[in-house]
Formats: structure tokens, C-alpha cells, sequence
């Protein structure tokens, strides 16, 4: 069992290290470049190509994220109170997470055509006299649509996590504070949230992990496009490596992501102990 | 007071029930609309209104590759299911109730590849199939030919240990007492009785729990087949099958056969929706107790 994890886990990993510092295309054997790769990401390159690729993805990580945590919190409170139905709307909240990424993309690439037989152009225009937008090449739009699909497949999971979270915490707490005369306000900023800093914790990690990504829109929407706008770091290794059979590159890029995810991690980490202790 | 609560309660109702529609909005457009005749669809305001079983349309798509994807793709799972549980079952046995020098250290190691995206392993793990010795032709070394690429043990040979099935079960076997064993050893029974014939049954949560992760991560795989498996339509899985089925009815510009695309959307989504509904209580148990104690 450990030879195997060990072979399909860590020796991928070694594979990846080593070639990020080579030039190879499959065809020919690979070229030992050293740090030629990296250099290339880090540098003004096309118009610092790469390292707006980088801006980009974390850019919308950070957005998608918020959007989780924050939305996601606020429904799982919501949700948390005794209501009928209750089950039902968690469902709902999370039956998007069921589905494949990929599949859903199709199916929001055809919603998203851009003639007015698009499906998205058809009902806005009947519900509200909005002229068809051709959704696809809008460079405004497409990006936000790319958060909204990642923070719709994952949010879900956010909701059923917070809620667990919040069924955890002890009633006595609340009733206690309760008679001291605390209002809600107060219950949620004293009790609720440090309560919460597990969860949030393990949330935010995974989230981030899971935020930077964002493939599916520009695999199967967009290409990446319009104007590069969602050309997403993962995008852009698939892209140069199995597009461009440039695997050294994609490689190195790579490796920086996981480096950036290692370092946030730690961070993250860190910042939690130093204030909550956890 | 009480009022305030009233209105408050009032407001969750009515929140709840707007974003829960615009959550499930999207795939429900797409369920009603492969019910629906072409006409029928393009008169939809908010959603389609089905008039419709046009079975030539289900037919049409299943003799077009995607029911030898349905059994394709199912086997697949099945086999997933089968080796991750067991695998994860020992794992978690070994890492809950033995004792050994090192066991933290190996255990912290195989937690390490929970925090690894896979999405990044995607490019050494193509190599290391296209290099794989005395397949596909190629030599001892791994050279010559083009390995397990484009052949069907390339979706089988990855994931057999998941850190994931294994953490999720040493907390559950954490939670059992020993006592179990103890018994089943007085009467000689070996270590694999003792995992799966008396602690077996009593792991029936996480069991479940993990069978639902497995079967929507491996039904939902679109990414590493669509690498390595391109050029084999005998091996497509659906979520990649349906991909070049859909479009083929698919115009951008023109006029798009939209109850035909929206029937073959909803071939490849119905199953993880219905085991979801069907074993959710199982799932949100088995998620959040993995969760919550790590």
C-alpha cells in the first residue's frame, strides 16, 4: 500500500520537479534548461504574459472564495434555524455540487450562445426587453459568469460544512450569554464565529485549493478567451503541455501553483494559531 | 419580539425559496427541456413547459455511443467503489488499531496527498502511463512505444489508495472498541475476518458515504480521460462522450435541436442526481464526520 501511494503520489511529484527544468516537447528527449522555465514566467515575456495568467487566478481564487465563505455562512445560518423544509434547501443548495464540471459547462456554453435563439438571450429578453449579448466574447461578463459557475459548483459544499459546524456548538453557550443579556449581534460576533474558526479553517484551506482551479470554463466555453480573460493558470498548463507539447513549461507552472498553494496553506495555518490558538 | 421573529422567519422562507431556484435553476431548465418539443422550448419564458416523451430522441442518443458509455463508465465505478473501500478498510484498520513504530509519520504521509491537487499531477501522471515498461510497446525501460496512453488501464491504474478513504475510516474505527476484536480473535480469526466480517457491518456510514464520493468523482471524470484516452470511443467515459454527442446538434449561430442536446444532458446527470437523493442523509453523515475531526 505505502509502494504504491509512494509510486502513483510522490513519483509524479519528482517527475514534475525535475521537469520543470527541462525543455521537452515528447518527441525528442528532453533538454536540461535549468531555470529557463521559471525564468520565462517571472519575466516580461510576451507582455508579462505569464505572470498575468498567475494575477489572473488568483485574482479570481480570492473572489470566488469570499463569495463561498461568506455566502455560503450566511445561508448555513439562515438554514440553521427550525424551519419546515429544511432538508429540501439544503438539498437544493447542494445537488449543483453532483454534477460534472464539464458536462455543466457544456450545457452553459449552449445556454450562453449568443443569437437571440440563445437560451440565456431568450428568457432576459422576455422577461425584461434585454437585447441578445453575446455572452461568450464579452470580456466583461465572461469572467464574472467563470466565478459565478466555480462558487455555484462549490458552494454547497461550504453550506453543508458551516452547517454541521453550527448544530456543533453547545446550546448552554448561547443560553448563557442569553441571560446576561446579550442580542443577536452580539451571540453571532461572540459565540457563533469563534466557534466557528475550525471549520472556517477547513473550509478556507480546501476552498483555496479548490478556487484556484478554475479549468472547466476555459476548456470548454471559452478557450480561454476573450482577450485572455479567462485564461486560467490550470488552463494554461493543460495549454502549453498537451497543446503546445511544450512540458517543461507547463511543469513549471505547476510547480509554482503548488508552491503558491503550500505558501497560503502555511499561512493560513499560521495566522489561525497565532490568534485563535487552534 | 415575537413578531420580529415572525418577519424574520417569513424572510428566511422567502430567501430560501428565490436561491434555492436560482441554484437548481440551470440543471432544471435542461431536466424540463428534454421533455419538450423544439417548439415547445424556444416558447419557454422561465422555464420550459414539458408536452413530451419523444423516445426516438432517448434512443438516438443512447445507440450513439452513450449507452456503451453507461456500462463503461459504471464499471469503471464498481471498481473504484470495490478497491477504494477495501483498501481504504485496511488502511484505516492498520493505521486505528495497530501498533508500530513510525505508524504517525506514515500516516502524516499519506495525508500529504490530500492537500496535493491532482489537477497538477495530470502532466507527470501522462508520462508516467506513456512510460510504462513492456506496454504499448514499449521496452523494459519504458521507452519505444507510447505505453498505457490511449489503452484502457490508464483509467483503471491510478487512486487505488485514497488518503481520503483511509483517514475517513481510521476516524470511524477510532470510534469502535476494541473489545469487537478481542472476541473474534479468542474464536482464531484472522486479521482480514476481523476487518470485514465483524468491523465490516458496523462501518456502514462511512461505507455508504465514501461509495457516493467515489461513484460521482468517477462518473463525473472528464479531465484525465479526456488526456489519455482520446481516439478510443470504446473507452469514453460519458462525461467525455457526451461532450462530442452534444455538440454534434449544436449550432452556435444557427438553429440548435434543443430538446436533442438537453435529452443527452440529461442522460449523462441523471445518475449522480439520483444516487444523491437517494443516499443523501448517508452522505451529509459520512462528509461531515470526516470533516469536523480533522
Amino acid at each position: 500500500m505505502v509502494i504504491y501511494f509512494v509510486l502513483t503520489t510522490f513519483v509524479p511529484l519528482a517527475f514534475l520537479v525535475g521537469m520543470s527544468f527541462t525543455e521537452w516537447n515528447i518527441i525528442s528527449p528532453p533538454r536540461w534548461v535549468g531555470l529557463q522555465n521559471l525564468q520565462k514566467i517571472f519575466s516580461d515575456f510576451d507582455n508579462w504574459f505569464y505572470l498575468k495568467v498567475i494575477g489572473r487566478t488568483v485574482l479570481y481564487a480570492i473572489a470566488i472564495l469570499t463569495l463561498n465563505i461568506v455566502g455560503g455562512f450566511f445561508v448555513a445560518l439562515i438554514l440553521n434555524q427550525s424551519l419546515k423544509g429544511k432538508g429540501l434547501f439544503r438539498t437544493m443548495w447542494y445537488l449543483p455540487s453532483v454534477f460534472s464540471g464539464a458536462v455543466i459547462a457544456l450545457l452553459l456554453r449552449i445556454y450562453l450562445a449568443g443569437s437571440s435563439q440563445g437560451v440565456l438571450n431568450m428568457v432576459l429578453n422576455r422577461l425584461f426587453g434585454i437585447p441578445p449579448v453575446d455572452w461568450i466574447y464579452n470580456p466583461t461578463w465572461m469572467p464574472v459568469i467563470g466565478v459565478l459557475f466555480v462558487v455555484w459548483q462549490g458552494i454547497g459544499f461550504t453550506v453543508i460544512f458551516f452547517l454541521a459546524g453550527l448544530q456543533g456548538i453547545d446550546e448552554n453557550l448561547y443560553d448563557a450569554a442569553r441571560i446576561d443579556g446579550a442580542n443577536d449581534v452580539q451571540l453571532l460576533r461572540y459565540i457563533t464565529i469563534p466557534q466557528m474558526i475550525p471549520v472556517l479553517l477547513f473550509i478556507s484551506v480546501t476552498g483555496m485549493i479548490g478556487s484556484m482551479q478554475m479549468w472547466e470554463v476555459p476548456r470548454i466555453i471559452t478557450a480561454g478567451g476573450p482577450n485572455h480573460m479567462t485564461y486560467t493558470l490550470v488552463y494554461s498548463i493543460q495549454n502549453d503541455a498537451f497543446g503546445n507539447l511544450e512540458f517543461g513549461l507547463g511543469t513549471a507552472q505547476s510547480l509554482v501553483m503548488f508552491v503558491m498553494l503550500l505558501v497560503f496553506i502555511g499561512w493560513q495555518l499560521n495566522q489561525y494559531r497565532r490568534q485563535y490558538g487552534v | 419580539m415575537k413578531r420580529r421573529r415572525l418577519i424574520l422567519k417569513i424572510l428566511s422562507y422567502l430567501f430560501l425559496t428565490i436561491t434555492s431556484f436560482v441554484m437548481i435553476y440551470p440543471v432544471l431548465f435542461m431536466a424540463l427541456g428534454a421533455f419538450t418539443t423544439n417548439d415547445r422550448f424556444l416558447e419557454a419564458t422561465i422555464l420550459p413547459i414539458p408536452n413530451t416523451l419523444n423516445l426516438r430522441l432517448f434512443q438516438r442518443a443512447l445507440s450513439a455511443g452513450v449507452w456503451d458509455s453507461y456500462v463503461f463508465t459504471l464499471e469503471r465505478c464498481l471498481f473504484y467503489i470495490f478497491v477504494t473501500i477495501v483498501v481504504g478498510l485496511i488502511g484505516g484498520y492498520i493505521f486505528s488499531k495497530l501498533r508500530f513504530p513510525g505508524k504517525n509519520k506514515v500516516f502524516l504521509l499519506f495525508l500529504s496527498g490530500m492537500v496535493m491537487p491532482s489537477i497538477l499531477m495530470l502532466v507527470p501522471m501522462f508520462l508516467q502511463m506513456a512510460w510504462f515498461p513492456l506496454a504499448g510497446g514499449n521496452d523494459i525501460l519504458g521507452q519505444g512505444g507510447r505505453g498505457f496512453i490511449g489503452d484502457w488501464p490508464v483509467l483503471f491504474v491510478y487512486g487505488w489508495v485514497s488518503p481520503f478513504a483511509i483517514f475517513l475510516f481510521k476516524q470511524s474505527f477510532d470510534m469502535l472498541p476494541t473489545e469487537y476484536e478481542d472476541a473474534a480473535k479468542m474464536d482464531g480469526a484472522g486479521i482480514f475476518t476481523i476487518i470485514f466480517r465483524v468491523y465490516g457491518p458496523l462501518l456502514k456510514p462511512p461505507i455508504v458515504a465514501l461509495t457516493i464520493v467515489i461513484f460521482l468523482g468517477v462518473w463525473n471524470d472528464y479531465l484525465w480521460p479526456s488526456l489519455t484516452i482520446a481516439g478510443r470511443p470504446e473507452y469514453y467515459p460519458i462525461a467525455y462522450r457526451i461532450q462530442s454527442v452534444i455538440l454534434s446538434d449544436y449550432s452556435p449561430v444557427g438553429t440548435t435541436d434543443y430538446p436533442a442536446v438537453m435529452v443527452r444532458t440529461f442522460l449523462a446527470t441523471w445518475p449522480p442526481a439520483a444516487v444523491f437523493f437517494l443516499l443523501q442523509r448517508y452522505f451529509v453523515q459520512g462528509l461531515v464526520a470526516s470533516g469536523l475531526k480533522g
